[in-house]
């Protein structure tokens, strides 16, 4: 009687045993199926992918653009709040750099995601669009204040001296032969075009070196005298670029727009962000720009009279070297004087 | 031996059976949950691109003043001592007001090669500091750090001298 209850007793232990083991094992598949339904572990992953992206981005000291398209992408909603990457819920933060615009916003299912670093910005986006290659990063900690401009609209070109038989009516400068198009005349234009349609109203004084209607000579020396006399606080001095092949043909490739600034001036700093400025909203306007660049310059190894000496200010002050003035066709140097006034006149008042 | 003593003595080891089938079953449980749970650590991933991004910041290293460009080898000795300087890589690596991610300690070495001093300064100190003191106690396991020594020049009274830069990166894992 004793053994039988002893056997009973076993075999209900053993049935109890194998009823928990069952109970457990049935809350563990639950856990684990819970995971993989609500993709805990993409969650995961792709908070900390994405955080890691954004410090290589952060940290990158060019340009780039990111494509990201992990295979779960589409399945969660995307968030960037407090330096955290929030995938549905699952947070991993990264470090921002505070001097670099961020972008972000949130997102849901999106398809695919999009790096943008450009300069000192960096964005987030669902679109995919093509990067400014021409950015050129600028320096944060500076903001040019500039409220009195004056224009250089570079060399001139005196024909009526010249039809008079004058040594001195000044300077065509670069020269397209088959469309008659002359630097002195293409500056005065966009100089023009800048002084009387853009800038009127941005800021509250605008001067010029020479004439920006009629074009007329002025000898450097002139031109400087004039530039102290203004006295605005930033000068901006126009040229046309100029490139053609070993065998005299246009250089149609090369349509590049150069920034040149005084290196040895007390506001190069100023004027460094000032060209930077003009260029990323000239490149971003003006797809046809191949190139930008800005040049700091030591003046004292030019010649007296070269282009570059207007620059012997101490206010801010930047010569723009734009396009190829050897280019014949759609050449934006003639045809968008409108976009690159737009674009300097943005850059010396954004608002 | 008589009936209740054998009835306690199989209650005893009923007890104790059960005691070890829920101990071999938590075991089992921890073993599975390590194994498939979703832990993905990336705290080496990521010290490493915080002391990458040390290693070429603009507020350690010399920047040419032509081309506006960082010279990832010349540490700049005036930077380097300013007192401006945790602040700056506070805010160049800014994980929020209250960094509870990451510490680092960066060390010039001038006495690498030759007798001479170090000088260190600090990457959220605060938080360095307690990291450390984890790291260094029993259960510091937790806690992960990423060195990296890189050789350099530093500039110093416009004279170049030959250190090595380390930076010592602490996460917790």
């Amino acid at each position: 009687m004793r053994k039988k209850s002893q056997a009973m007793s076993a075999a209900m232990f053993v049935m109890f045993e194998i009823f928990l083991v069952l109970i457990i094992s049935a809350a563990l598949y639950q856990q684990y199926a819970n995971i993989e339904n609500k993709g805990i572990y993409e969650t995961k992953f792709i908070s900390r992918d994405l955080a890691l992206i954004l410090d290589a981005a952060y940290g990158s000291g060019g340009n780039m653009k990111y494509v990201y398209n992990p295979a779960s992408l589409a399945k969660f909603t995307y968030s960037f709040d407090g330096n955290n990457v929030v995938v549905d819920g699952e947070s991993y933060p990264y470090g921002s750099d505070q001097s670099v615009l961020s972008k972000f916003r949130s997102f849901s299912k999106p398809v695919l995601l999009f790096v943008y670093k450009e300069g000192s910005s960096l964005e987030i986006s669902d679109v995919s669009r093509e990067i400014n290659p021409n950015y050129v990063p600028c320096d944060s900690t500076i903001v040019p204040e500039i409220r009195s401009v004056t224009i250089d609209p570079s060399r001139g070109w005196n024909a009526e001296l010249a039809k008079h038989g004058s040594l001195m009516p000044g300077e065509k400068g670069f020269v397209n032969t088959a469309k008659n198009w002359t630097e002195s005349k293409v500056a005065m234009d966009l100089s023009n075009v800048l002084a009387t349609r853009y800038l009127p109203g941005k800021v509250s004084k605008i001067d010029a070196t020479r004439s920006v209607k009629a074009d007329m000579n002025l000898a450097m020396a002139g031109r400087k005298k004039k530039i102290a006399e203004f006295n605005n606080d930033a000068l901006i001095s126009i040229r046309a670029g100029s490139s053609i092949n070993k065998d005299g043909t246009p250089n149609v490739a090369d349509r590049d727009v150069i920034a040149y600034v005084n290196f040895e001036s007390p506001a190069f700093k100023q004027s460094r962000k000032l060209a930077c400025l003009v260029l990323n909203q000239m490149s971003e306007s003006l797809k046809e720009i191949t190139g930008t660049a800005v040049v700091p310059v030591l003046l004292s190894q030019y010649d007296e009279d070269d282009p570059l000496q207007v620059l012997s200010t101490d206010k801010i002050a930047v010569q723009l070297e734009i396009g190829n003035i050897q280019v014949s066709e759609n050449n934006f140097l003639v045809e968008k004087r409108g976009e690159i006034a737009s674009a300097i006149t943005q850059a010396i008042n954004p608002k | 031996m008589n009936k209740k003593a054998i009835y306690t003595l199989d209650l005893m080891i009923w007890i104790l059976r059960l005691a070890f089938v829920l101990i071999v079953i938590f075991v089992v449980s921890l073993l599975i949950r390590k194994h498939i749970f979703a832990k993905v650590d990336v705290s080496t991933t990521d010290s490493l691109l915080v002391s990458s991004r040390l290693l070429r910041s603009e507020h350690i290293f010399y920047t040419n003043p032509l081309t506006n460009k960082i010279d990832a080898g010349i540490i700049d000795w005036g930077k380097f001592m300013s007192s401006d300087l945790e602040r700056d890589l506070f805010y160049a690596i800014y994980y929020g007001e209250k960094n509870r991610h990451a510490g680092a300690k960066l060390t010039v070495d001038f006495g690498y090669f030759f007798p001479g001093p170090k000088q260190d300064v600090y990457y959220n100190k605060k938080f360095y500091d307690e990291l450390l003191i984890q790291k260094k106690a029993w259960f510091g396991g937790r806690v992960g750090a990423t060195i990296t020594s890189v050789p350099v020049f530093v500039l110093k009274n416009g004279k170049l001298e030959e250190a090595v830069f380390t930076v010592e990166v602490l996460e917790y894992e």
